[in-house]
C-alpha cells in the first residue's frame, strides 16, 4: 500500500467518524490524497467525477421511487396498511408485536430505506404497543429490526444504486432480495410468536368480521398496488426499472390527489421538494463516491483485492466467509449506501474470480449491510426507534440482540445456498 | 446580520428548493412520457432521456446545496452528540471546524468545477446536441451557494436543525 | 522512466473480448521489452466511463483508453462519418481505408483538434448486425420492431426502416430483450454473446451495418515529451497491438457465430441485393444527419470515395 492510498483512506474513516457528512468526507479525503501524490492535474477529474458519477439514467429510479413513497405517505396511507396489517396478523398472541413486523413486510413495498420505514410506522407501532403493556425496548427493537425488510423488497433504493455500479441487472437483484427479505419478515414473526408464548403478549382486539376485514383489504389494495407496478412493470417486460419508478410516481400522484383527495395541491409542492432534496442527499454520494472510487483505481486498489483473493485460494464458501465478515465490519460503521458505493463493485468482481454468481453475491451484500442497520456502535434504524421509544441503548440492544440472532442466521442461509436467492429471478427469466 | 441580507438569503433559499423541485417534476415527467411515447406512437424523441439526465444531476446538486443549509447531509452524528452531551462549547467548536472543512471541499469544486464546464466547451450532447458546459455548469453553480451557506453557518451559527 | 497508465473498459481475462484487452497487453509487453517504460493497466472501468477516460487522457491524467469511436465522436464530430451505414464492405476495405491517406488525414486531424495523437486504428468486434426474435430477411421485416440501439447515428437509419428505437441502458439490456421492452437490438456478435443475448434473441441477422472501430491514442503531449528511440518503442508496439487486435477480432468473430449457432441462435446471412436494400434505406437517413452534425461535411463523400478506391 502506498502512502498517498493510507492517506485516503485514513482520513477518510477519520473525517466520518467526527461526523463530516459522508460526501464532503469523501471529497476532502480525495484532496489529502491528491496533495500527497503531488500531482495537481487530478484536480479537475475529481470534480468531473461528481458530476460523472451521477450521470445514468437508471439512477434515475432512485429519486423517481422516493417521489412514489413521498406521495403515498403524505397521501396518509399509513393508516390504511396497518388496519390491513391488523386484519391479517391481530389475531394471533402477541398481535400488536405480529402486527408491526407485518405491516413493515407491506411497507417494504412502498418505501425504498428502513428509515422511512420506522419515520412511518415506529409512529404508529411503538406509542400503540408501549399503551398494550409492551415494554418501550421491546417496541422500538421489533420496530427497528422490522424495518431492515423495507430495503430488500422492491422498490430498492440500495438495489437501484448497487445496479447502476455493477452490470448486474436492477430488475435481478431486486428479485433476488426479495425472497431473503421475506423470509426474514418470517423468522421474526416465528421469534414473536416464540416470546408471546413465553411472556403472554395480548391480542388485537378489533372487529374481525368479514365485513369489516374486507373493507380494510380493499382500502389496503390502492397502495398496495406500486410494488406490483413495480414488478410486473419491470419483470413483465413493459418498462425498465427507472420508467417503473414514473410510472409508480404517476400512480401515487393519481390516487392521493385525484382518487383520494388526500393531498392538496399546496402539499404538493412541499412533496415534490421533499423528494428532491432527499434524493439529493443520496445522489450526492453517489456523485462523490464516484471521485473516491476513482482515487482507489488511480492507485490500482481493485486489482490489488483481486489478487489478494486469487492468492489467499480461500475457494467458494471462504470467499463468501470473508467477505461477509468485511461488509459486516464496514456495515457497523459505514452506512450501506456508502459501503456499495466504494465497496460494492470492487468486491464483486474479486468475488466473480472466487466464482460466485454476481448476482448472488449482491443480494448477500444488501442483505448483509441491512443487518448492520441493528448493531452498534452505529446502527441508525435502532436511533431511529430509540429516538421515538426513548427506551435507552442498553435495554434497546438486549431486547434486540434475539431480532439480530435470527437475521444474521438467515444471512448464513442466504450467502450459503444460493439458491434462496437465484431462484425467482431465474424463474423470472433473469 | 441585518435583515436586508436575511431577506435576500430566504429569497435565494426558497428558489434554489423551488428549482430542485421543478426539476424533479421535469424528470418524472420525461420518463413517464417516455413510456407512452414508446407505447403511443412507437418511437422516443432522442431528447428525453438526456434532459430527464440533465435534470437529476441539476436537481440533486441543488439539493446538496440545501442540505448544507438544512444540515441534512448524511453524516455519523455519534462523536458530535457525545461531545455535545459533555461540553456544548467543545461541540460547537467541533461543527465550526467541520463547516471549514466544507467549506474548503465546497471552495475547490467551485474552482475545478468551472474548470470542467470551460473544458466541456468543446463537446456536443448525443440528444439534443449542446454543447456540454451548459449542463457542467451547474457544478460551480451550486457549490457556490454551498459555499455562501456554509459561511453563514460558520459566521453566524446559522443552522436550520 | 515514464509510466503509462492506460484505462480500460472490461475486466482482465472478459473471455471473447481478447481483441480489446489482448492489443493492449500486447502492446504493455513490447513496451516493456524494448524500454524501459512501463505501461499500467487498470481494467473494469476503475478510472471511469469511457467518455471520462477520453477526458483524462486529454488532460494527460492518465495516457491512454480504450475508448471506442462512439466515445470519440464527443469530441471529434467528424469520425461520426465513418460509422455511416454500409461504408465498408468488408472489413478489410475499412482497414484500407483506415491505413490509408484518409485515415492519416483523420488522425492528424484528431491530433490537433482534441490533443490525442491517434496511433493506428483498431476494429471493436467488427460489424454490428440485427437481431430479433424473429427472422429479419429484408428490410420489411424491421417494421415495427421495437429495437435497443444508442445514438442519432443508429436512431435515424433504424427508423427509416420503419423499426421504432428506444435507448436501453446496457446493463438492463438482457432483461429488456428478454421480457419484451424491445424485440431486438444491433451490436457485434461479442456484445451478443458476451451479455449471454443469445438465450433472449432467436434469429440473428448478418445485416453488417455499422463499423465498429476505435481509435488507439495516447495523449500527444506524453508522446512527443519522449526522446525518439522510446518513441518508436512505442509505435512499432501500437502496430504489433493493433495487427494482434485485427487478427483476433476476425477470429474470435467467426468463434462467436459459432457459439452463438450452438446456443441454438437461427444465423442468418444476406446477399449482395438485400445488403444493398438495407444500404439504400439506411445510408441516405443517415447522410442526411451528418450533413447537418459533423464540422466537415465535405469528409461524408471523401469517405466515400476512399471505401470504394479500397474495395
Ligand atoms: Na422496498
Ligand atoms: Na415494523
Amino acid at each position: 500500500m502506498t502512502l498517498s492510498l493510507l492517506a485516503l483512506l485514513v482520513s477518510f474513516l477519520g473525517l466520518i467518524l467526527v461526523g463530516l457528512p459522508i460526501a464532503w468526507a469523501m471529497m476532502a479525503s480525495v484532496l489529502v490524497w491528491v496533495s500527497m501524490t503531488g500531482n495537481w492535474s487530478f484536480l479537475p477529474i475529481t470534480s468531473e467525477r461528481v458530476y460523472q458519477g451521477m450521470d445514468s439514467f437508471v439512477l434515475m429510479a432512485v429519486p423517481l421511487f422516493i417521489l412514489a413513497g413521498e406521495m403515498v405517505n403524505a397521501g396518509k396511507i399509513t393508516d390504511r396498511l396497518v388496519n390491513f396489517a391488523n386484519a391479517i396478523f391481530g389475531w394471533m398472541r402477541g398481535g400488536l408485536a405480529q402486527v408491526n413486523v407485518g405491516a413493515s413486510i407491506l411497507f417494504s413495498g412502498i418505501t425504498g430505506v428502513a428509515l422511512g420505514d420506522i419515520a412511518s410506522l415506529g409512529r404508529v407501532f411503538i406509542p400503540a404497543m408501549i399503551r398494550q403493556g409492551y415494554t418501550p425496548a421491546y417496541a422500538a427493537a421489533v420496530t427497528a429490526s422490522s424495518s431492515i425488510i423495507g430495503p430488500m423488497v422492491p422498490p430498492s433504493l440500495i438495489a437501484v444504486i448497487y445496479g447502476s455500479m455493477s452490470d448486474v441487472s436492477i430488475g435481478a437483484l431486486m428479485a433476488a432480495t426479495l425472497i431473503p427479505g421475506l423470509l426474514i419478515g418470517v423468522v421474526q414473526m416465528g421469534l414473536v410468536a416464540v416470546q408471546a408464548r413465553i411472556y403472554d403478549f395480548p391480542r388485537v382486539e378489533m372487529d374481525r368480521s368479514p365485513r369489516a376485514i374486507g373493507r380494510a383489504t380493499g382500502h389496503a389494495l390502492v397502495p398496495l398496488m406500486i410494488p406490483v407496478i413495480i414488478l410486473t412493470g419491470m419483470l413483465g417486460g413493459i418498462m425498465t426499472p427507472t420508467e417503473a419508478g414514473g410510472i409508480a410516481a404517476a400512480y401515487a400522484l393519481i390516487v392521493s390527489v385525484v382518487l383520494y383527495r388526500s393531498i392538496r395541491l399546496s402539499a404538493l409542492a412541499d412533496v415534490f421538494s421533499r423528494s428532491a432534496l432527499f434524493s439529493g442527499q443520496l445522489l450526492i454520494i453517489v456523485g462523490c463516491g464516484a471521485a473516491f472510487s476513482w482515487a482507489m483505481g488511480m492507485e490500482n486498489v481493485p486489482q490489488l483485492v483481486g489478487a489478494t483473493v486469487e492468492n489467499w485460494g480461500l475457494g467458494y464458501l471462504g470467499t463468501m466467509l470473508v467477505f461477509n465478515l468485511i461488509l459486516l465490519v464496514l456495515g457497523m460503521v459505514i452506512d450501506p449506501t456508502t459501503v456499495i458505493i466504494l465497496f460494492g463493485p470492487l468486491l464483486s468482481l474479486a468475488a466473480t474470480r472466487a466464482g460466485i454468481d454476481p448476482l448472488h453475491f449482491g443480494a448477500v451484500a444488501i442483505l448483509n449491510l441491512n443487518v448492520g442497520l441493528l448493531t452498534p456502535p452505529l446502527g441508525v434504524c435502532l436511533f431511529a426507534a430509540e429516538k421515538i421509544a426513548g427506551c435507552g441503548l442498553g435495554p434497546l440492544l438486549r431486547s434486540t440482540a434475539p431480532f439480530l440472532l435470527v437475521t444474521l442466521g438467515m444471512l448464513v442461509l442466504v450467502a450459503a445456498f444460493p439458491g434462496i436467492s437465484l431462484w425467482l429471478p431465474g424463474v423470472l427469466g433473469f | 446580520m441585518t435583515s436586508m441580507a436575511r431577506i435576500i438569503i430566504d429569497l435565494v433559499d426558497k428558489g434554489l428548493r423551488a428549482i430542485a423541485a421543478l426539476c424533479l417534476v421535469a424528470l418524472a415527467m420525461l420518463v413517464v412520457f417516455q413510456v407512452i411515447s414508446r407505447y403511443g406512437w412507437g418511437s422516443v424523441p432522442l431528447f428525453t432521456e438526456e434532459t430527464a439526465r440533465y435534470a437529476m444531476i441539476w436537481m440533486a446538486l441543488l439539493a446538496a446545496a440545501i442540505g448544507v443549509r438544512d444540515a441534512a447531509h448524511i453524516r455519523i452524528d455519534f462523536v458530535p452528540t457525545m461531545l455535545g452531551a459533555v461540553s456544548p462549547k467543545a461541540r460547537r467548536i467541533l461543527e465550526v471546524l467541520l463547516d471549514v472543512i466544507s467549506l474548503m471541499v465546497f471552495l475547490t469544486l467551485i474552482w475545478f468545477g468551472a474548470d470542467t464546464m470551460m473544458f466541456a466547451a468543446g463537446q456536443t450532447s448525443e440528444g439534443m446536441q449542446i454543447p456540454l458546459s451548459y449542463p457542467y455548469s451547474i457544478l460551480p453553480i451550486s457549490f457556490f451557494f454551498a459555499s455562501v451557506f456554509a459561511m453563514l453557518r460558520i459566521i453566524a451559527g446559522d443552522a436550520r436543525s | 522512466s515514464q509510466e503509462i497508465k492506460v484505462g480500460l473498459s472490461l475486466p482482465q481475462n472478459a473471455t471473447g473480448f481478447d481483441f480489446v484487452n489482448g492489443m493492449y497487453e500486447t502492446f504493455k509487453s513490447e513496451v516493456e521489452a524494448n524500454s524501459d517504460m512501463t505501461v499500467n493497466l487498470v481494467y473494469a472501468g476503475a478510472l471511469g466511463a469511457p467518455n471520462e477516460r477520453l477526458n483524462q487522457m486529454r488532460r494527460g491524467v492518465i495516457q491512454m483508453s480504450d475508448a471506442a469511436d462512439g466515445n470519440y465522436a464527443t469530441i471529434h464530430r467528424d469520425i461520426q462519418i465513418l460509422n455511416m451505414p454500409y461504408l465498408f464492405p468488408t472489413e478489410q476495405t475499412a482497414w484500407a481505408v483506415f491505413d490509408g491517406p484518409f485515415g492519416q488525414a483523420l488522425a492528424e486531424d484528431v491530433r490537433a483538434k482534441t490533443g490525442i495523437r491517434v496511433l493506428g486504428w483498431w476494429e471493436s468486434g467488427g460489424f454490428k448486425h440485427f437481431s430479433a426474435n424473429k427472422a429479419i430477411q429484408a428490410t420489411a421485416d424491421m417494421q415495427g420492431l421495437k429495437m435497443r440501439v444508442l445514438g442519432p447515428l443508429a436512431t435515424i437509419p433504424v427508423e427509416a426502416l420503419g423499426a421504432s428505437a428506444a435507448p436501453v441502458a446496457f446493463g438492463e439490456l438482457y432483461t429488456s430483450l428478454k421480457t419484451g421492452v424491445v424485440d431486438g437490438q444491433d451490436n457485434s456478435v461479442s456484445v451478443f454473446n458476451l451479455v449471454k443475448l443469445y438465450e433472449v434473441q432467436s434469429h440473428l441477422t448478418l445485416t453488417g451495418h455499422t463499423y465498429a472501430f476505435g481509435p488507439l491514442g495516447i495523449n500527444d503531449r506524453f508522446f512527443t515529451g519522449l526522446d525518439e528511440a522510446k518513441q518508436k518503442v512505442i509505435t512499432d508496439a501500437a502496430t504489433k497491438a493493433i495487427a494482434f487486435n485485427r487478427a483476433k477480432s476476425r477470429e474470435m468473430e467467426a468463434g462467436a457465430i459459432e457459439f452463438a449457432k450452438q446456443n441454438g441462435v437461427t444465423v442468418i446471412e444476406l446477399d449482395q441485393d438485400a445488403k444493398a436494400a438495407f444500404r439504400d434505406v439506411m445510408q441516405p437517413a443517415a447522410i442526411g444527419w451528418l450533413k447537418d452534425n459533423v464540422d466537415t461535411p465535405a469528409l461524408i463523400d471523401d469517405a466515400i470515395r476512399a471505401a470504394k478506391a479500397a474495395e
